[in-house]
C-alpha cells in the first residue's frame, strides 16, 4: 500500500501531511528506543572495565581480541550461521508449500491449524526437555546437524506459516486463474506468477526464520550435545565466570547476521533488476 | 490442470504434516504420557499415576503464578499491539524503495543474542545505568533511580523489547498486501482517513494484528529467562516453576504435568479468544 | 521481473555455506589428531589456567560440555539414551544416590580402574570421604571441596561489621535493597535454615520449611534481586548494583582477580561446604582418556594451581603446598583443620517441597 495517504483538497492535504509528520516522528522514536540499547550495548564492547556497565573508562579493543581469538567462539559462530540458513530454508519452503495448501480445502484442515501451532505453545524449557528424551529414546547421537537442526526447523516452521500465510491468503487469484486458463501448468503458474507476487514475504520469511534460529537457545541448548551455537557457548561462558566481553560478543553476533542478512537482501535485489 | 484442488491442497500440506507429526506432535505425546509416570531422583519411570496433578491442585501456588503469568502476557501483548501497529504501518506506507532499509533496520537488532538483549537492560535501568547517569547529569535528580529495573514494570518492558519484531512483522506484511486502489477507492467515495482507516485498512489488516497478538502472548507465556533476568524479585512467571523440575529437581514427570497444564490453558485462551474474534477465520481464511 | 528470481541468491546461499562449512569443519580436524574426552562439569575446573595442565598431563583433548548444575549433570546419567559424556563431575553428597544406585548392581556410572589413577594416594584426608565405593570397586572420586558463603563488597559493608560473622549479612535489614540472592531453592533454604538454627537443615520437616519459607517471605523486602547464574552475580556486585550476595567459592576467587575489592564471610552458622566428586558413564567412549584426566586432576601441577585458578579446595595433599598461610586463610583449607566452621550439603529427600517452599517465596 505505498504512498497511498495522499487525498485531495488543501485542509484535508495539510492535515494529511501533519499525519504523515506524526507519523514518522513516531517511527523515529520507535527506533530511537530500538537502538539505544543497542548503542550503548556497541558503546560498552569497547569499554575497558572488567564489569558491564558505565561507567565509561576508556577505550580497549581486548573484549573483541578475546571473542574473536577464541577458536570454540569462531566454531560456534560458524555453528549458528550454518544451522540458521538451513534451517530458516527448509522452513521456509515447508511452510510455503503448507500457506499455498491452505488455499484449498483438504481434510482435517482445522486440525491441521491447530498442529501447526505446537511448537510455539510448548514452552521453550518443556521444548528442550522433551527433545532431550525424545531423541534420546530415539537413540539419535546429539549434534548441530543430527538434532539440533531438526528442532530448529520444528521451532521456526510456525512463525513461517504464520508470516507467509496472510501474504499468500490475500494473493489475487484471478492472476493465477488466468495463467491456468491460457494453459500454463501449476508449477510454471507457481514461478511465473505466484512466486514473483509473494516474494517479498518469502524473503522477509526466511530473515525472519534465519533470525529465530539464531536466537535460538533453550531447546538447542539440550539437544545440541557437545557442540555449540552461539547463544549455547554465550551461556556456558556466563554460567560461572565473569564476561566483560559479553556485549563484544553481542556486537559480532549482531555484524555477522546482518552480512548473511545484507547478503541475501542485496543479492534477491539484484536478482530482480535481471533483464526478463 | 491435472489435479483437482482437494489433491493439491493435500500433497503442498503433506510435507510439513508429516515433519510435524514426527517432531511436534510424538515428542508432545511422549510429554503427555510422562506427566502420567513416576519421577525420583533415580529417574523418570512409566509407572502411571495422577500424583503428578494432584500436587498441581493441591498446591495454591502453581494457580496463583498461572494467573500472573497470564496477565503479565495479556499485557504485553497489548502494549505490543499499540506500539506495534504504527510502526508497521509506517514502513508499509514507505516507497518500496525503502521498505527493505527500514526492515532490516527493525531486524539488525534482534541479531544481537536474546541473552544480550535481555541483558543489555541491566546497564540501562541499573543504579549506575545510562538512564541515571543522564538524569543525574542533567540534575534532574540527585539520587539515582531504584525502581526503574527489578520490578514487574521492568519484566514488562523487557518483555515488550524482546518481542516487538514478532508483533510488527505479520502485522507489516499483512498492511503491505492491502491493494492501494481500495484505500483510493474510499477515499473516492468521500471516506475520510480515519473512516477508510478503521472501515478498509484495519479490518484487512486484522489477520497481522492477530498472529502478532498470538505469536507474542504465547512467547510471553513461556517466558523464563526475561522474568530471570530484570523482574527482580516480585515477578516469577509459570516457565520459572516449570524450568526446575527438569534443572533442580530432576522431576520431569511432574515439570511434564506442569507443562501440560501450561499448554491446556494457552489452549483454552486462545479458543476463548478464537470465538471472540473469530480466530479460525484469521488462519483458514475468511 | 526475473525468471528464476531466487536462482542466484540461492547459488550464492549455498556457496557461502560451503565456505563456511569448511571454515567451521577446520578446527574439527586439527583436534582429530589428539585424542578426545568430552566433559561435563564446572567451567571453573577448566578455567584458562588449569585447562592446558590437564591436557598436557593427560595428552587428551578436552572438549567441555555446557554445563547448567550439579543436578543436571547427575540427571543425564538417567536419561534415555545414555549421558553421552565421557566424564562427568558433581557434588558427591547430592550425586552419590543417583551414580551408584540404592544397592550393587544398580549404578548408573562404571568402576573406575584405580591402577590408572596413581595420584589417589595423594588424596588428603578429609577429602577420602568423597571415594564413592562399593564392594571393593570404586565408582567416583573426589576431585576437590567447594563451599558457598555470603560475598560483599568492602567498601560498603565494613570488614568489622558484626553482620559478616553470620548469615544474617544476607538477611537482615541493615543492608536493606543491597542484596542479591541465588535463585536456588535447597541452597537459599539450607542457608536460611542454619541462620534460624537447623543444624542439619536437609532433615526440616514441612513445618520448619514453612517457617523458613515465612521467615523468608519478611525479609524479601530486603532484596534488589535473585540472580540465576554466578557470572549474573559477579556482575551485579561488580557494578555496584548490589553489594551483597550468597556466592561460591569461583565467585569471589574471579571478582577478586579482576581487582574488585570484594570478599567473603565466615558465618558461625558455618559455611555450606561440598565435596566434587568425578564419574565415568557406562557409554564413554574413551575410558583410558576419562582415568587420565581424572589422574591428571589430582595430579601434583593441577592441584598446585586449582585454589588460585579456580576457587576450589583441591582434594590433594599437594593442594596447599605453594600456598602461604593468608592464602590458605582465603581459599578456606580452614575447613579441612576445623578452624572453619561448615555444614555439608546434602541431598533432601522431599526435594519437591523445597521447590514449592522456594516458589512460594518468590511469588510472595
Amino acid at each position: 500500500m505505498a504512498g497511498s495517504t495522499d487525498t485531495a483538497g488543501a485542509p484535508a492535504d495539510r492535515l494529511g501531511r501533519l499525519r504523515a509528520t506524526a507519523l514518522s516522528v513516531y517511527a523515529g522514536l520507535f527506533y530511537a528506543v530500538l537502538y539505544l540499547p543497542i548503542l550503548l550495548l556497541v558503546v560498552l564492547s569497547f569499554n575497558d572495565s572488567q564489569s558491564i556497565g558505565l561507567p565509561f573508562k576508556g577505550v580497549t579493543l581486548r573484549w573483541f581480541e578475546e571473542v574473536l581469538g577464541s577458536s570454540a567462539m569462531r566454531t560456534s559462530i560458524a555453528n549458528s550461521v550454518l544451522l540458521g540458513i538451513a534451517s530458516s530454508v527448509i522452513a521456509t519452503v515447508l511452510a510455503l508449500m503448507l500457506a499455498l495448501g491452505f488455499r484449498n480445502d483438504f481434510a482435517f484442515k482445522n486440525l491441521l491449524m491447530k498442529v501447526v501451532l505446537l511448537p510455539i505453545l510448548v514452552p521453550g524449557i518443556v521444548g528442550g526437555v522433551i527433545y532431550l528424551v525424545f531423541f534420546g529414546y530415539a537413540e539419535l547421537p546429539f549434534g548441530v546437524w543430527s538434532t539440533a537442526l531438526p528442532v530448529h526447523i520444528t521451532w521456526v516452521l510456525p512463525f513461517a506459516f504464520l508470516t507467509l500465510f496472510p501474504r499468500v491468503h490475500g494473493l489475487d487469484r484471478s492472476l493465477e486463474e488466468a495463467a491456468a486458463d491460457l494453459g500454463a501448468r501449476p508449477w510454471v503458474t507457481f514461478r511465473r506468477v505466484t512466486f514473483p507476487l509473494i516474494k517479498p514475504g518469502v524473503v522477509a520469511t526466511t530473515m525472519f526464520a534465519f533470525t529465530l534460529s539464531f536466537d535460538e537457545f533453550i531447546r538447542t541448548l539440550f539437544s545440541i550435545g557437545n557442540e555449540r551455537t552461539v547463544p549455547v557457548h554465550l551461556w556456558s561462558l556466563l554460567s560461572d565466570q565473569m564476561a566483560p566481553f559479553l556485549p563484544a560478543v553481542g556486537v559480532v553476533i549482531m555484524a555477522i547476521s546482518m552480512m548473511v542478512s545484507l547478503a541475501g537482501f542485496a543479492l534477491s535485489a539484484r536478482a530482480d533488476r535481471r533483464p526478463r | 490442470m491435472t489435479l483437482n484442488a482437494r489433491t493439491r491442497g493435500t500433497l503442498l500440506v503433506l510435507p510439513a504434516t508429516l515433519w510435524l507429526l514426527l517432531f511436534a506432535v510424538a515428542p508432545l505425546v511422549l510429554l503427555v504420557a510422562m506427566s502420567f509416570w513416576t519421577s525420583s531422583i533415580f529417574g523418570t519411570t512409566p509407572d502411571l499415576t495422577l500424583d503428578n496433578y494432584r500436587v498441581i491442585v493441591e498446591e495454591p501456588i502453581y494457580l496463583k503464578v498461572l494467573l500472573q503469568t497470564l496477565r503479565i502476557a495479556v499485557t504485553v501483548t497489548l502494549i505490543s499491539l499499540l506500539l506495534s501497529y504504527p510502526m508497521a504501518y509506517f514502513i508499509a506506507t514507505r516507497p518500496m524503495s525503502r521498505k527493505n532499509t527500514f526492515l532490516v533496520l527493525l531486524f539488525l537488532p534482534f541479531w544481537s543474542s536474546y541473552v544480550v538483549r535481555t541483558f543489555v537492560w541491566l546497564p540501562m535501568l541499573g543504579r549506575n545505568g545510562l538512564v541515571n547517569s543522564v538524569l543525574l547529569q542533567l540534575g534532574v535528580i540527585d539520587q539515582p533511580l531504584e525502581w526503574l529495573l527489578y520490578n514487574e514494570g521492568t519484566t514488562h518492558l523487557a518483555l515488550v523489547y524482546v518481542y516487538t519484531l514478532f508483533m510488527v512483522l505479520p502485522i507489516y506484511l499483512s498492511l503491505d498486501r492491502i491493494d492501494p486502489r481500495l484505500i483510493e477507492a474510499a477515499a473516492d467515495l468521500g471516506a475520510g482517513p480515519w473512516r477508510t482507516f478503521r472501515r478498509v485498512i484495519l479490518p484487512l489488516s486484522m489477520p497481522g494484528v492477530l498472529s502478532g497478538c498470538v505469536m507474542v502472548f504465547l512467547l510471553a507465556c513461556g517466558a523464563y529467562v526475561t522474568p530471570q533476568l530484570v523482574g527482580g524479585t516480585t515477578g516469577i512467571m509459570f516457565g520459572n516453576v516449570i524450568a526446575p523440575q527438569y534443572t533442580v529437581t530432576n522431576n520431569w514427570a511432574l515439570g511434564a504435568a506442569l507443562s501440560v497444564v501450561l499448554i491446556v490453558v494457552v489452549f483454552l485462551c486462545l479458543a476463548l479468544f478464537g470465538r471472540k474474534v473469530r480466530l479460525n477465520d484469521v488462519f483458514v481464511g475468511g | 521481473m526475473s525468471r528464476h528470481p531466487f536462482d542466484l541468491s540461492r547459488r550464492a546461499i549455498m556457496q557461502g555455506s560451503g565456505a563456511l562449512l569448511s571454515a567451521s569443519a577446520l578446527p574439527f580436524g586439527a583436534w582429530a589428531q589428539t585424542p578426545e574426552v568430552t566433559a561435563l562439569m564446572v567451567n571453573a575446573m577448566l578455567g584458562p589456567t588449569l585447562k592446558p595442565i590437564a591436557e598436557a598431563e593427560a595428552k587428551v583433548k578436552i572438549t567441555e560440555g555446557a554445563f547448567m548444575s550439579g543436578t543436571d549433570t547427575v540427571s543425564r546419567l538417567t536419561a534415555p539414551g545414555g549421558a553421552r559424556y565421557d566424564l562427568m563431575n558433581s557434588s558427591f553428597a547430592f550425586s552419590q544416590p543417583v551414580v551408584m544406585g540404592a544397592k550393587a548392581g544398580q549404578e548408573r556410572v562404571q568402576p573406575i580402574d584405580v591402577s590408572l589413577i596413581p595420584n589417589m594416594k595423594d588424596i588428603n584426608a578429609p577429602s577420602k570421604e568423597g571415594i564413592g565405593e562399593r564392594d571393593g570397586k570404586v565408582y567416583m572420586i573426589p576431585h576437590s571441596w567447594g563451599f558457598d558463603s555470603i560475598l560483599y563488597n568492602r567498601a560498603v559493608v565494613p570488614d568489622d561489621d558484626p553482620y559478616t560473622q553470620s548469615w544474617s549479612l544476607l538477611f537482615e535489614d541493615k543492608y536493606a535493597g543491597r542484596i542479591g540472592w541465588w535463585d536456588v531453592a535447597h541452597q537459599m533454604l539450607m542457608a536460611a535454615g542454619l541462620y534460624l538454627g537447623h543444624a542439619e537443615p536437609e532433615k526440616m520437616t514441612r513445618s520448619d520449611l514453612n517457617e523458613v519459607g515465612r521467615f523468608l517471605i519478611a525479609k524479601k523486602k530486603n532484596v534488589r534481586t535473585f540472580y540465576t547464574t554466578f557470572a549474573q552475580g559477579s556482575n551485579l556486585l561488580s557494578s555496584n548494583e548490589i553489594d551483597i550476595c550468597y556466592g561460591i567459592a569461583p565467585m569471589r576467587n574471579d571478582l577478586q582477580k579482576r581487582g574488585f575489592n570484594i570478599t567473603g564471610a565466615w558465618p558461625k552458622e558455618g559455611v555450606l561446604s561440598l565435596i566434587s566428586a568425578s564419574y565415568i558413564p557406562k557409554d564413554c567412549k574413551n575410558v583410558a582418556g576419562a582415568h587420565a584426566i581424572i589422574n591428571a586432576m589430582l595430579g601434583e601441577a593441577y592441584s598446585k594451581e586449582l585454589s588460585n585458578g579456580s576457587g576450589y579446595l583441591s582434594a590433594s595433599i599437594h593442594g596447599d603446598a605453594n600456598l602461604s598461610a593468608d592464602e590458605k586463610k582465603k581459599f578456606g583449607y580452614g575447613l579441612f583443620d576445623g578452624s572453619v566452621k561448615h555444614y555439608q550439603l546434602k541431598f533432601p529427600t522431599a526435594m519437591n517441597m523445597w521447590i514449592e517452599t522456594w516458589s512460594r517465596v518468590k511469588s510472595s
